[in-house]
This record gives structure tokens, C-alpha cells and sequence, in this order.
């Protein structure tokens, strides 16, 4: 294939899958100039990848939440969730939801974003992430029990 | 993994679909193709599975150049094999006086494998623990599960490997246990509340085939400890839609623990530790690497409790 048709179907995949990745992000790294940087990175770095790399969607899928992970543990002690350039910042129950997911460690937070906003199975999302689909279940059920116990004690409050 | 929490979560994430994408992003990426090389170049298969863990210096000049993955992998494959040398030589017996020497002296470790202490309060309680793993441990703040490094999941313990193999300890109340952990059926009416109620109740369960228990002290708090084998279910046979799972034990009011795959063996320290009935779970499978087993053996050996 040639680089002129390696970009097209870059572009494809970005006009499919960027709304979903970019979201997904946000909730991921509760901080959109973050959600930005790393589907900017990933793409470019799939396009620069040229005809090497087969599976597209998934490459970026797995590139931008592992560059979005660096990212995240390399952020300062400030995680105020700002807009970026033409976004809407998350107000109201959805910032009280980054909220508690910013509360999951980061491999449970990944999973519940990839399941819920991505719209992977737990196999795909093993896939994703480089581990087994129980391992993916075992992180969901502990997201489950973590945002069940502060969903609560915040309907209490 | 549905649950009866499923849709709560599920409703919950759908509040970000309100947010609006930046409208540059495909320009955000042509961007940042300019400041790479904008001839594409021949990778290797290896190295397309690769990614920057970190962004480059275009992103944030404050960090340095890229770190791949390449590197954490020689830096845990170096560590996997000292640990391989050491358990090869602590397992070796006094050769016979019968046997030929060998022709190599491979000479003594000088050091043992890096360790690092991990340390947590055990998730819902005030129990704290510590323990060593491996010098690679990945702390929380590591997204990717790597096969080849020690996971620490805060609060519940930690863990190697990313299928069947995978070794492990976990820290938890147990409430339950499932008496059918394919059908998801937790053993009715409960398991009592005694350390002696709970090693005994796998030995109800013939298909678990356990061990009879056997006294045991973690850290001078006394209990029992009871091995099983996990059924040879079949998964696809199991409670769940689009991921099933076999359920082994309920924490709190949660589903609890699942199985890793079928036969994978579990070893259960159940203590009181202070009038909390605590179960150090260690886990792993016929295919657990020795230098997996060895590590966690090592982790077991070294838990400190208070």
C-alpha cells in the first residue's frame, strides 16, 4: 500500500474513532489539553509508522492510552480539568464523575473508560491494554466496588 | 463483567458524550507530524508493537527523550534472569560425591535480586501490610499490565503475568465463598465467621479437591492455611454475557474474586488479625514460571502485618 493510501486510512479511522478515543481520554486523564495531546501523538506516530502497521484503529487505541498514561504520571500536582482549544469544560455531574474515577488506579480507570465510553469486551480490552481479559474483569469488578461505595457515601452526604 | 452496578456505571460515563471534541484535532496531528520525521520509516514487527511511553520533547521540553517499552522489558528480562540464577542455586542440592564437577564454576551471586518493599492498608480495613516484590514492581501510576513485571493493585496486593500463568497474592475479607462460582451461586446459608469456618468450607466443595487445613502464622498472627484447585469449568458454560467469569469468593457485599483460568491453584493463609478474619491469598497455576512462583514465595515469606 502506498503512503498516499496509508494516510487515507489513517484518516478513516480518525473520522470513525476520534470522537470515542478523545472522550475516553478525557475521562482517562481528566484533563482535555491531555486528551488532545495524546490522539495528536498517536495519530502522528501511526502516520509516520506508514504501511507497518496493520490494525490501524487499535494501534492508536493502545498507543494514545499508553501516552496518555506517561502523561498523566508525569503532570503535576495540578489536574484541574481545563478546556481545550474549542472544547467544552465538564461541569456539573460529570466533573463529579472524573472525580471519582480520578480515585481508581489508573489500570481500573483505564478499563472502565475502554468499556463504557470505547465500547470493547473485556477481551478486547485485554488486547488493548496487553494483559488477559480476567485480569480486565478483576479491574472492572474493583472499579465496580470502589465507585459503588462513593456513589454512596456521596448520596448520603 | 455485568453486575446489578453495570448500568449505574454505564449511565455515569455517558455524561462525557456532552462534551465537546475540539473541532482542531486532525490539525493538532498534522502538527505534531511536523515536528516528526516526516519520511516514513521501516519498522520492525517488534518494534511497531512499541509505543512512547512518554511523549516527546515537542510535548514537554522539561522531559527527555522517549522511553520505550524495549527498555523496561531488558531491564525485567535481566532481573527475571538473575532471579532464575538465584532460585536455580538455592534449589540446587550438595552435588554427590559421585558426580563429575563440572567443567564451568559459575561463581556465587554476589547480591540478591532487587526487591522493593510495597506497602498498603488493606482495602476496607485498617489493617496495614507490607511485603517485598520484585525491584520492576509497576506501582499504580503504570497503565499497562506487562507480563513481564510485578502489577500492584494498592490495597488489594499484587501480581505477575497476563494469562493462565499468572501468579499472585491478594489481601481481603472473604464474606463468602460461591458454592457454584460458575453460576455465580454464593454457599448458602454463609460461611461462619471463624478462621476455622472458613478453612474448612473448600473441603465441602469435592470439586475444589482441598487440602485439609493445617495450623500457620503470618507475622506471629496464628490461623490456618487450606490449598485448592479451582474447578475445570468451561468458561464459555459460566454466568455472564459478553464476559463470563468463575467466581471464587465475595468480598464485602462485591462479586469478589474471579478465577484465572481453570486448575489455577490457590493457597489461602486465613489469620486473625486482631478479631478481623484476614485471607492472604497466593495464587498461581501449573505454568507459573519458577522465577514467578520463586518471587512470590519470596513475597509470602516476607509479609509483615501492623
Amino acid at each position: 500500500m502506498s503512503a498516499v493510501g496509508h494516510r487515507d486510512r489513517v484518516e478513516a479511522v480518525f473520522r470513525s474513532s476520534h470522537t470515542r478515543l478523545w472522550r475516553s481520554l478525557l475521562l482517562y486523564t481528566a484533563d482535555a489539553e491531555l486528551a488532545s495531546d495524546a490522539v495528536a501523538e498517536a495519530f502522528a506516530q501511526v502516520l509516520r509508522r506508514g504501511d507497518a502497521v496493520d490494525d490501524v484503529e487499535a494501534w492508536v487505541w493502545r498507543s494514545a492510552f499508553r501516552i496518555a498514561g506517561g502523561l498523566v504520571a508525569a503532570r503535576s500536582t495540578s489536574a484541574a480539568v481545563g478546556p481545550a482549544d474549542g472544547s467544552t469544560p465538564p461541569t456539573g455531574s460529570l466533573a463529579e464523575f472524573l472525580g471519582l474515577l480520578g480515585d481508581l488506579s489508573p489500570q481500573q480507570r483505564a478499563c472502565v473508560v475502554l468499556r463504557y465510553v470505547g465500547e470493547y469486551t473485556s477481551p478486547e480490552i485485554g488486547e488493548l491494554l496487553g494483559t488477559s481479559a480476567g485480569t480486565v474483569r478483576v479491574h472492572l469488578n474493583r472499579a465496580h466496588a470502589a465507585l459503588r461505595q462513593a456513589i454512596t457515601e456521596a448520596e448520603r452526604a | 463483567m455485568p453486575d446489578d452496578f453495570d448500568s449505574v456505571v454505564a449511565d455515569r460515563c455517558r455524561a462525557v458524550n456532552d462534551v465537546s471534541v475540539p473541532a482542531n484535532l486532525w490539525s493538532r496531528v498534522q502538527l505534531t507530524v511536523g515536528h516528526l520525521d516526516r519520511t516514513p520509516v521501516q519498522f520492525s514487527e517488534e518494534e511497531t508493537t512499541m509505543v512512547d511511553l512518554k511523549p516527546p520533547s515537542h510535548i514537554d521540553g522539561h522531559r527527555k527523550g522517549p522511553l520505550r517499552v524495549m527498555v523496561a522489558a531488558l531491564l525485567a528480562a535481566a532481573v527475571v534472569i538473575a532471579i532464575v540464577l538465584v532460585a536455580i542455586r538455592r534449589s540446587d542440592p550438595a552435588s554427590p560425591a559421585d558426580q563429575p564437577s563440572p567443567t564451568v564454576t559459575v561463581p556465587p551471586p554476589t547480591t540478591a535480586p532487587a526487591t522493593k518493599t510495597i506497602g498498603f492498608v488493606v482495602h476496607n480495613t485498617s489493617i496495614p501490610v507490607t511485603f517485598t516484590a520484585p525491584d520492576d514492581a509497576r506501582t499504580t501510576n503504570s497503565l499497562v499490565l506487562s507480563p513481564t513485571n510485578w502489577t500492584v493493585d494498592d490495597g488489594w496486593g499484587a501480581h505477575k503475568g497476563a494469562d493462565i500463568g499468572m501468579v499472585g497474592l491478594q489481601f481481603a475479607v472473604i464474606s463468602n465463598i460461591y458454592a457454584d462460582g460458575c453460576q455465580w451461586e454464593p454457599l448458602a446459608p454463609p460461611v461462619g465467621p471463624t478462621v476455622d469456618d472458613l478453612a474448612a468450607v473448600w473441603a465441602n466443595l469435592p470439586q475444589y479437591s482441598a487440602t485439609a487445613p493445617v495450623d500457620v502464622t503470618v507475622d506471629g498472627y496464628a490461623g490456618k492455611q487450606v490449598g485448592f484447585t479451582v474447578p475445570d469449568y468451561n468458561v464459555d458454560e459460566c454466568k455472564g454475557t459478553d464476559s463470563p467469569v468463575f467466581l471464587l469468593w465475595k468480598v464485602g457485599a462485591d462479586p469478589g474474586f474471579y478465577a484465572v483460568a481453570p486448575n489455577q491453584h490457590i493457597e489461602q493463609r486465613i489469620i486473625d488479625v486482631n478479631g478481623t478474619r484476614l485471607v492472604i491469598s497466593a495464587y498461581y497455576s501449573p505454568s507459573s514460571p519458577p522465577q514467578d512462583r520463586a518471587a512470590l514465595d519470596a513475597a509470602l515469606a516476607s509479609i509483615q502485618i501492623g
